[in-house]
């Protein structure tokens, strides 16, 4: 009796497992959907832009023709700025002058959720999907990122319930309070879509970049090395994707970058040798949901930026070590 | 004693260790400072608008010994040689570049600061160019919450330019 009562328990425990994790499983399934149509819709409408007190406002018109993806981005408010892309290459109007920004040899597909970082995603936060909302007039889906830890902010992501469709994003502190935001205050999705910008000549004949100095070390790509830094104390979760050699704008120097990610935040460890020259400016920054740390280790400017709490930079900072080069 | 200071703010710590630290902090000058500096900043990133009146004339007055980090760069150089910046990792980086650099003239205060009180104030003006935001340009190049965005990722740079 009692062996059959244990057994009882455990297939009912198998099957509550089995279903939380399908559940799950769907909410995943609807994250890799928001990308899918954010990517891949026709679309064009008006977006806030809030970050504590600031606010701006853009508007955004997405093309998809063919293999090719077109995107327009037009502030609003202040001066004229307007951003257009094709595929890789990207143009800015200043007033009436066109620049080509930048411009990416061979073709890359457009980032997905590989399942690899879906797989991150699960380690380090609890993904629930919330209440059904509605979203500039669409009817919106909901989904909680809660952080596993304190190491992190939450995020939730609001998508339309049919096609996916991402109308609303934001950041929120631990007591859920919103960090930054943004949001669809006006949106269509397909149908009659201005496509006159997209004609070929917007995107022949541009300038290539106005300044020629492209043989000065600031023009250098970021180049992969091992650099034999280390953070000793990296918060569970979050895994080395980039060690870079790089030089900043402006810079004589290369600057070892060191990127961390946890599925969705970031955190970026700076290393530049600076000499007994007194950094100018130490202790902690932030920016909406962006935080600096700044400090002197032994002759080395320390520099640590991430989409995390301040708690999270300085514990990085503070366990930074060279430790020399892999034998 | 700063990451015990901030695990206590967060509560992590049990009640043995709270009150040890507590009375720490409380004989400590340094710690009493951190724990002060520490509280600040959890109020500004909490209400930024609605700073707590009493920091203490010493916040104020460190903070008014810092010109050069509350007061805007001018920018001297073409607006043009930001577009000159390194190759960049990705397309969506490419487009938070051109809305970075479209953003950038307007030459307000740039990053807003929290201080620590345990960091010397210095008074070295910053060198041309130099910076905060080029970190966090560099970081946002690589950032997975750039790629999750999506297309409407780079938007965050805007508030580069607040």
């Amino acid at each position: 009796m009692m062996i059959r009562t244990i057994f009882t328990v455990s297939l009912l425990l198998a099957a509550f497992s089995a279903g939380a994790e399908q559940a799950s499983q769907d909410d995943l399934n609807w994250l890799k959907k928001i990308v899918v149509a954010t990517r891949q819709s026709d679309y064009t409408g008006t977006f806030i832009y809030q970050s504590g007190s600031y606010l701006e406002t853009s508007r955004i018109t997405h093309i998809r023709e063919g293999e090719n993806e077109f995107e327009k981005l037009e502030g609003l408010d202040g001066e004229r700025s307007e951003v257009i892309r094709k595929n890789d290459q990207v143009w800015c109007y200043l007033g009436d002058s066109k620049v080509m920004v930048a411009k990416r040899e061979g073709a890359r597909t457009f980032p997905v959720l590989l399942p690899d970082r879906l797989d991150l995603l699960q380690e380090n936060y609890l993904i629930s999907h919330g209440e059904e909302d509605r979203v500039a007039g669409y009817h919106a889906i909901s989904f909680l990122f809660q952080p596993k830890d304190r190491m992190r902010f939450a995020h939730k992501f609001w998508a339309f319930s049919d096609s996916g469709m991402l109308l609303k994003a934001a950041v929120l502190d631990e007591n859920h309070h919103v960090l930054d935001q943004y949001v669809f205050t006006q949106l269509q999705i397909g149908g009659d879509i201005d496509r006159k910008w997209i004609r070929k000549e917007n995107f022949a004949a541009a300038k290539p970049q106005a300044n020629s100095e492209n043989d000065s070390p600031q023009n250098l790509k970021p180049v992969p090395v091992e650099s034999g830094w280390k953070v000793n104390a990296l918060p569970d979760g979050f895994r080395k994707i980039a060690e870079l050699s790089r030089y900043m704008r402006g810079g004589d120097h290369p600057v070892i970058q060191l990127v961390y990610s946890d599925g969705l935040a970031g955190i970026s460890v700076f290393i530049e040798k600076v000499g007994q020259k007194p950094a100018s400016r130490l202790g902690l920054f932030s920016k909406g949901v962006s935080h600096v740390f700044a400090k002197m280790q032994d002759g080395n400017l320390l520099t640590v930026v991430g989409e995390v709490p301040p708690r999270t930079v300085m514990q990085v900072a503070e366990s930074v070590r060279y430790e020399g080069a892999r034998k | 004693m700063k990451q015990d200071i901030s695990a206590l703010m967060d509560g992590e710590l049990c009640d043995e260790e709270a009150d040890l630290l507590l009375g720490r902090i409380r004989q400590d000058e340094a710690a009493s400072k951190d724990w002060q500096a520490f509280h600040l900043i959890g109020d500004v990133m909490r209400q930024p608008r609605n700073l707590p009146g009493n920091l203490g004339a010493g916040f104020y007055a460190r903070l008014a010994a810092e010109p050069t980090i509350l007061a805007p760069q001018p920018r001297r150089q073409s607006r043009f040689q930001y577009f000159a910046m390194s190759a960049v990792a990705s397309i969506m980086a490419m487009a938070f570049l051109a809305w970075f650099a479209m953003h950038i003239d307007k030459a307000q205060p740039d990053v807003r600061m929290q201080q620590l009180a345990q960091q010397p104030a210095s008074s070295t003006p910053l060198a041309e160019g130099e910076n905060m935001d080029d970190y966090l340009l560099a970081h946002h190049e690589y950032s997975p919450s750039t790629e999750l965005r999506g297309a409407n990722s780079y938007i965050r740079t805007v508030s580069v330019n607040h």
